[in-house]
């Protein structure tokens, strides 16, 4: 009978706290409301969907909405998560975060040809979506040449998450960047596989160690953090991309190819809820403010004179006088 | 009332006990966090039952659960372990994936391509899986690791021929999507749901079938209740682990095979979100009872497709669900929690029984 009691009291606890407390986790609806899809890495991966998710809530701080997002575990899920918020029809925005996530934003954009939608990372030919693209490889261009100059055993690696077309993007850069500091350096390439995988990018990144690499440049997301601690366990050091990684491990990170999304974000956001939808392509880089190659927060030493020399050849991207190839 | 009957309501009763546990348990988590459960379980309901789109989803992602749950089940009704449903799920669907475009090109009726890449598929799971049944068979290779590794070898199989050889047009690595006539149809053009279900329906029917009324399926059975016994009485348990998996691979490929044909419509890389290993829970589940796949593939699905709503309309994220199937598992796989919540009502019973028998 005791046992029957504490059942009673349980459930009774169950259904009459919430009255007491009062923290229903229903979100209210009012005003504009967007609705975020993060890429496979979801967020906590300190790089690309936070980056995103940090923009928003900044931008939340001048402009009134609501945030809706989910955190999809396969690419196979996008498609799904994409038609509900445009069947919702709730949404103002639906921003689909992340290059592989572009075809089922295709599919589902042309089904619903009146709600509006973001694609972030690559570039979408439908009448309702507005593409970001990032000049990523300008940012690596420079993060290659920075990293040649300062390696010493004249080799230096990538690690890419996947062989699509984003990711070469950056090692394109990079490759260009170094190349172009020292024709005659090393470069080791590998693909660890995915964005969320950073056991592989560990393993693969204390193999490119232990050939000879010096300076690592991880282009996977948040498979990127294995990286880091292959370069500490070595005592080299690594290159962060996407968001600014180096106070992560300031003793290892020597800098960060850093994407800017606040202005980008913002911009789209409020001139939407103000009722200029803008679609079509917008491609950022250096000179929108949009890309740069940062040393903030890293405690690794890097010559004067190759900063100095940095400055120049950034200020010759921004002109236009160094092309930076995009592709590999 | 028969002692069958007894056996068979206590074991529902068990069952039912162990959820209504998992769901309180889970609800006080809830509310140590700081959730009210009534309204995150209102949402999970209304996100699976809610509107008939919903029931559709909640079907939809029961359809994968249900083939690799009776992929499990089918081994563990021999007393096998197989891991390795969602290695064998991606095979298959990358074999579904190749073929269903390469038919559709060589202008095959699309009728015989559906039915030719389901057989084919089958066949490729079957391959997958028989190098776990063959090394524990013959070399007394334990199936669990094999099989659970070869998920390992499959993945990054796949991954490489859906982005180089196989690969279609688009940023995305997959394959060449699948002209609409060669694919599953589906029952309502937004939904996903698709002829997949049906056959999952009928593939568990027939795996019933199998074990109630062949004697190969009476030889399996006995070799998972009691391997020496089985020896003793003539099975042949090296060509009997074989055969199951030679057929548990095949099942859990057509958990990819229906993704591809019948909701992708081509080899996505990245293809399940974890069917494989969802269908272990939902074989223990099933307690026994191939039935009881059905059953709980359609609650988990539901569960999943309740999850996704959790994302959207509250601050609960929908890992919540895993924690939620977790609880469920937990439950049901220690008996002796539930024994102890039933001490009290265990004595009426018998009485009770006693009577009736």
């Amino acid at each position: 009978m005791k046992k029957l009691f504490v059942i009673l009291a349980i459930v009774l606890i169950c259904i009459g706290m919430p009255l007491f407390a009062g923290g229903s986790g229903e979100k209210t609806s009012g005003g504009n409301r967007i609705a975020v899809m993060y890429g496979v890495g979801g967020l906590g991966d300190q790089s690309f969907n936070d980056n995103i998710n940090n923009a928003i809530i900044a931008a939340q701080e001048t402009l009134d909405f609501e945030y809706d997002y989910v955190e999809p575990t396969a690419v196979s899920e996008f498609e799904t998560f994409l038609r509900e918020f445009a069947l919702s029809g709730d949404y103002t925005l639906i921003i689909s975060a992340g290059s592989d996530s572009a075809d089922a934003l295709n599919k589902v954009a042309g089904e619903f040809p009146e709600q509006y939608f973001v694609l972030l990372d690559s570039a979408s030919a439908q009448d309702n979506v507005i593409s970001v693209t990032f000049k990523d490889n300008e940012s690596t261009f420079l993060a290659g040449y920075v990293a040649a100059l300062s390696s010493e055993t004249g080799c230096i690696g990538v690690i890419g998450a996947m062989d699509i077309d984003v990711i070469n993007g950056f090692i394109a850069g990079w490759e260009a960047g170094a190349r172009y500091a020292d024709p005659d350096i090393e470069i080791l390439r590998m693909y660890c596989g995915g964005f969320q995988d950073p056991v592989t990018a560990k393993e693969m990144a204390l193999q490119m160690y232990a050939r000879g690499a010096d300076i690592i440049m991880g282009a996977a997301g948040g498979s990127g953090l294995g990286i880091f601690q292959a370069a500490e366990e070595t005592g080299n050091y690594a290159v962060g991309v996407d968001s600014n990684q180096n106070p992560l491990k300031p003793a290892t990170i020597m800098m960060s190819a850093v994407r800017n999304f606040k202005p980008v974000i913002y911009s789209i956001l409020s001139d939407s809820f103000d009722g200029n939808v803008e679609t079509g392509l917008r491609n950022v880089g250096i000179a929108e403010g949009a890309v740069e190659c940062t040393f903030d927060g890293s405690e690794v030493q890097v010559d004067q004179s190759i900063k100095d020399a940095l400055v120049t050849i950034e200020g010759e991207v921004r002109e236009g006088k160094i092309s930076v190839p995009s592709a590999l | 009332m028969n002692i069958k009957m007894v056996r068979f309501n206590s074991r529902v009763s068990y069952t039912l006990l162990s959820l209504v546990a998992s769901f309180t348990v889970c609800g006080i988590l809830l509310l140590i966090v700081g959730y009210n459960p009534l309204s995150v379980y209102g949402i999970v309901a209304e996100g699976s039952l809610g509107s008939s789109y919903s029931i559709m989803k909640s079907l939809a992602k029961a359809t994968p659960l249900i083939f690799t749950g009776l992929s499990v089940f089918f081994a563990d009704q021999a007393g096998l372990f197989n891991i390795g449903a969602e290695g064998q799920l991606l095979i298959g669907g990358i074999t579904s994936g190749i073929f269903a475009y390469y038919f559709s090109t060589i202008g095959l009726p699309p009728f015989v391509s559906i039915i030719l890449c389901l057989t084919l598929s089958f066949i490729a799971g079957a391959v997958w899986g028989f190098i776990p049944g063959f090394l524990k068979a013959y070399y007394g290779a334990n199936e669990f690791i094999v099989s659970m590794m070869l998920n390992y070898v499959a993945q990054y199989l796949c991954e490489y021929l859906v982005t180089y050889p196989f690969r279609g047009p688009g940023v995305t690595a997959k394959t060449n999507e699948i002209p609409a006539s060669y694919q599953l149809p589906r029952f309502v053009d937004v939904s996903q749901l698709n002829l997949g279900f049906v056959l999952g329906i009928l593939a568990v029917v027939a795996v019933f079938l199998f074990f109630r009324y062949t004697v190969s399926g009476r030889r399996i059975r006995t070799m998972g209740r009691n391997n020496v016994a089985a020896v003793i009485s003539g099975v042949n348990v090296r060509k009997e682990t074989i055969i199951v998996f030679l057929i548990s691979g095949g099942i859990a490929a057509l958990a990819g095979s229906t993704e591809v044909l019948g909701v992708h419509g081509f080899y996505i890389n990245d293809l399940s979100p974890g069917y494989g290993f969802d269908g272990i829970a939902v074989s223990v589940l099933a307690q026994g009872n191939s039935f009881g796949v059905l059953i709980a593939s359609l609650l988990f699905g539901a569960l999943r497709s309740g999850g996704s709503r959790l994302d959207l309309r509250s601050e609960v994220p929908s890992e919540f669900i895993i924690v939620l199937q977790a609880a469920v598992v937990v439950f049901i796989a220690t008996p002796r929690l539930i024994d102890m919540l039933k001490i009290r009502r265990r004595g009426s019973s018998k009485k009770k029984e006693a009577i009736d028998g």
